[in-house]
């Protein structure tokens, strides 16, 4: 049965009548196939710029779209548009359905719809709220920016809200939908001193909407109010940055943000999709060791608010928490279900897609080390010289070689087991298959990142941008390449 | 769902007096009308089909100075009125700035060049024929080696569209787009080894005419993914660079966003007061040309309406223009290059189209051969740049030099310095520039910069 909320949605977003996403599927399954489904999207968002200390831009967008996919073994057929009338999305389904050269017709049962979980309640929409409550706080961010540090020059901010609604049906019946907020909020500052400038930046949001930046958040009155600090913190500490020393050494990465390693040297090597084809770094390596006993590390799309979470993914699964190292052995991949299908495994709730406009891949959610036992203290007068690094910035991955790197924006130097003077432009890199061999120490300190990831992956249907969450405790990798000037 | 560039054009000008009538100072309305089509093949089956038509409307409204943009999939005329008005609405929130606005009329008055965008062949393209062009690169690369062993898939790609402007002092401009592209990414593996290296090359003509062979694709990325085997790790230490031109693309795209007026309007860049100084050595030449006859970036108008025109940015290693839109050339006190570009819902912003650095005369092997010891970088990884302070360091794949020669593959090595000294240290220019890249340089030597990785020295 469908249910009420869900009906709702389908009729009051999108127009469609009782019976036509059925038709739909119906139109796409005219041959034999494994799968097919039907995915529509309704998006608005807002973004609001701050610049020269006024509101320098306001922009807002709406779009709303449907894609029909018929998939037989690992081929697919997808055909979308941003036109939801009834014949356009019955064209659509005949040309996505027309990959199958299979005769024969299936039968597409009655939508039914469970109650899904909900991570991301919401008392009203995420745009809610008149545009001055966004320009109040713009105004207070550049105020209070202005006023931490004299060499503060020039002060931007950045605030995204959004609001997506989405509904999945499938060939076996499941009909889903999901509602979406997606807030963020950005500040980077200038600083001057002597002639020498630098920048800092910090950010973050979740699922939920503009209230939460006004909630209290790591000890400060308001969430907005850490990320100003932390901007100008960042940039500060940049101004007395020698250049990082150039060859290997330890490298401890502090907790939190530092997560993206796993994300670029494990996370996407264990997408489905590139092991299905055999094209991975870690393809064909289930129940080998590829990490240190020390590691363990999950992708886990159910941390209600956070960034990378969902209900269902864009398939109509539910996220799980899935284990994909457990103390260093390798346990499982990321699947959509073409992926869990081909391999012959349950999907795992990681079938993502941008928009309707992309067809769906294995994704990551949140991805992060789980805590060990040391004291990140303990960790850190372990190294005798090496570098600790606090944030990155962004980071890359080749799946293939699983050769990654990413470009620390805090680090500083380690001398005779303390944190000393920070450097800048150090950029790490390493092999993802060997790295997480070399994490010798893993702290009690796990922290989650505070929602500023979007991942972007390559595929069929063009690059895709998906938003993420990682999270790391303080850990110790033996020896990386570290990218400096200084030799 | 608008067919024609002519119905785009009228919904344009009624929304445009839909807004000036409720209040509106200035306006303007961008469409954007596509259709694609998709394959892809992956070991000689057709593994995907992907069809769409998307059109997107951009508005952008001004009152007394408060701006603001949106964008909206939903053209249907009623919906846009509300549209409008609640933009109005979010432009009354926004700052007044003095600069906000329209180019001045005049601006609009001269005529436009012609330019070959548009390959009407292409509209007797099927997904028939997209299929046998990417089955023919994938099969070139298995048949170019043994060790080509897996591959990730060739793509092929066929686009065509149009796009409106129309703005309230009373011009509407119009037009069309098109664009076959072919891409192919396949796996090489030695005999008896675990290792695996990947790589992949493409192409992409707005015109069947330029379209190079699907075999020469394939080929291209095989060779490239088999010259990765058996890479090895470099020594740290410091050692003249030689940059393909897909690592000097990068290194051109870093520059393009450092002499950007929104970059030295914001302080946020290490050039922001070179013009007229010398940043490259005295050989260089680059200049951002819209007009060049079906180039993927090239364009008869602007993202405000105004002809385009070629810019010469840098003159014999001068800084001579920033890459500017009327806006930010306004905040300047200098006049606009009519390099505005525009996301659909956002307000414009400058940017180059055809962005080439002047090529010189020796062959890439010729300046490999100045070189004793040296590293060639065939691409970069990651981010890694500075652009206040100019600081660079990226991680990087290539060759070492020895003797003149390329010698053995590199991986998982740093190369690191600072822009300024980068640009200026540029000893040599190879003359293999790409005419069918939108940003596109020739081979460079660069002088001495410090890399780091984990071998030892020889």
């Amino acid at each position: 049965m469908i249910l009420e909320g869900q009906k709702s949605t389908l009729v009051r977003r999108f127009g469609f009548d009782d019976g036509l996403v059925n038709r739909v599927l119906g139109a796409a399954a005219t041959r034999k196939m494994d799968d097919a489904d039907f995915y529509a999207e309704y998006v608005e968002a807002e973004t609001y710029s701050l610049e020269d200390s006024v509101l320098k831009t306001a922009t807002r967008h709406c779009s709303q779209g449907a894609g029909i996919r018929a998939i037989v073994g690992d081929r697919f057929g997808y055909a979308h548009s941003n036109d939801l009338d009834a014949s356009t999305l019955l064209s659509a389904a005949k040309t996505a359905g027309a990959i199958s050269d299979q005769s024969g017709t299936l039968a597409v049962p009655a939508l039914a719809a469970g109650k899904a979980r909900d991570l991301y309640p919401l008392e009203r929409s995420p745009l809610d709220g008149d545009v001055s409550s966004r320009v109040a706080m713009l105004d207070n961010i550049d105020r209070r920016a202005r006023a931490a540090d004299p060499r503060v020059k020039e002060v931007f901010a950045n605030l995204t809200l959004e609001d997506k609604e989405v509904v999945v049906a499938r060939l076996d019946g499941c009909l889903v939908t999901d509602r979406r907020p997606l807030c963020r909020l950005d500040v980077r500052v200038v600083v001057e001193d002597n002639a020498r400038r630098e920048s800092g930046r910090a950010g973050g949001g979740g699922r939920f909407s503009f209230d939460n930046f006004m909630v209290s958040y790591v000890g400060e009155e308001n969430r907005w109010q850490y990320f100003v600090d932390e901007a100008v913190r960042k940039a500060i500490v940049a101004l007395d940055a020698r250049p990082a020393p150039a060859g290997v050494f330890p490298v401890v990465l502090g907790p939190g943000n530092p997560g993206i390693l796993l994300h670029e040297a494990i996370g996407h090597g264990l997408e489905g999709d590139f092991n299905k084809k055999g094209t991975s770094a870690f393809s064909g390596r289930i129940g080998s060791q590829v990490a240190s006993p020390e590691c363990t590390v999950v992708d886990d799309g159910t941390l209600p608010g956070r960034r990378g979470s969902l209900n269902v993914d864009d398939e109509g699964t539910p996220t799980n928490c899935n284990v994909l190292i457990e103390d260093g052995i390798l346990r499982g991949y990321l699947h959509d279900r073409m992926s869990a299908r081909m391999m012959g495994v349950e999907p795992t709730g990681n079938g993502r897609r941008q928009s309707y406009a992309h067809s769906p891949m294995p994704r990551m959610t949140n991805t992060f080390m789980l805590a060990g036992s040391r004291d990140p203290e303990e960790i850190v007068q372990s190294v005798d010289y090496g570098i600790y690094a606090a944030s990155f910035g962004g980071g890359q991955v080749e799946i293939t070689s699983g050769k990654f790197v990413f470009s620390a924006n805090e680090a500083y130097l380690i001398e005779n087991g303390k944190i000393t003077a920070p450097v800048r432009g150090a950029t790490l890199i390493g092999n993802g298959p060997d790295v997480l061999t070399k994490v010798h120490m893993v702290g009690n300190d796990l922290e989650q990142d505070h929602g500023s990831g979007t991942c972007g992956k390559g595929s069929t249907t063009g690059s895709q941008l998906v938003p993420v969450g990682i999270g790391l405790p303080t850990i110790c990798v033996e020896e990386m390449t570290v990218g400096g000037t200084a030799t | 769902m608008v067919e024609n560039p002519e119905a785009a054009a009228r919904i344009s000008e009624e929304l445009l007096d839909s807004v000036l009538s409720m209040g509106a100072t200035q306006a303007d309305v961008i469409i954007r009308v596509s259709d694609r089509l998709a394959v892809s093949v992956r070991k000689g089956e057709h593994e995907l089909v992907d069809k769409a038509r998307s059109s997107g409307l951009g508005l952008r409204v001004i009152v007394d100075g408060h701006q603001a943009s949106a964008s909206t999939s939903d053209l249907d005329a009623g919906r846009l009125k509300t549209f409008g008005r609640r933009i109005l609405d979010m432009a009354q929130a926004a700052a007044p700035d003095g600069d906000v606005g329209l180019p001045a009329a005049e601006e609009y008055d001269d005529d436009a060049e012609s330019v070959e965008l548009y390959d009407a062949s292409l509209e007797n393209l099927e997904t028939q024929d997209l299929v046998e062009l990417a089955s023919t690169a994938e099969q070139a690369a298995f048949d170019e080696d043994a060790r080509i062993q897996n591959s990730e898939g060739a793509k092929s790609e066929l686009l065509r569209g149009f796009s409106v402007y129309a703005c309230s002092r009373g011009v509407t401009r119009v037009r069309r787009g098109s664009r076959l592209g072919l891409s192919c990414e396949v796996l090489a593996q030695s005999p008896g080894s675990d290792a695996l290296e990947r790589d992949q090359w493409w192409a992409a003509r707005r015109s069947m005419k330029d379209f190079p062979g699907a075999e020469s694709i394939g080929k291209k990325a095989a060779v490239r993914a088999v010259s990765r085997l058996n890479s090895i790790l470099p020594a740290t230490g410091r050692y003249p660079v030689v940059l393909s031109p897909e690592a000097a693309g990068q290194l051109l795209r870093s520059l393009s966003e450092a002499i950007n007026g929104y970059s030295v309007l914001r302080k946020a860049t290490f050039l922001g007061d070179a013009r007229g100084t010398q940043i490259m050595s005295s050989a260089m030449q680059l200049v951002d040309n819209p007009l060049i006859d079906n180039a993927p970036s090239s364009r008869t108008f602007d993202g405000e309406g105004l002809h385009t025109r070629p810019v010469v940015l840098v003159r014999d290693g001068v800084l001579e223009n920033f890459i500017l839109d009327s806006y930010v050339a306004r905040r300047l006190g200098l006049d606009t290059n009519r390099q505005a570009v525009r996301g659909l819902g956002s307000p414009p912003r400058a940017g180059a189209s055809n962005l080439h650095l002047g090529k010189g005369t020796a062959t890439p092997r010729e300046l490999v051969n100045t070189l004793q010891r040296g590293v060639y970088v065939s691409s970069f990884m990651g981010f890694g740049v500075n652009l206040v302070t100019g600081d660079f360091s990226k991680g990087a794949r290539g060759f070492l030099i020895e003797g003149g020669d390329l010698g053995a593959p590199i991986h998982e090595f740093t190369v690191a310095g600072n822009l300024r000294e980068m640009l200026l240290g540029i000893q040599g220019v190879g003359n293999d520039l790409d005419p069918y890249r939108g940003v596109s340089s020739p081979t460079l030597m660069l002088g001495e910069m410090a890399v780091a990785g984990g071998g030892t020295s020889a």
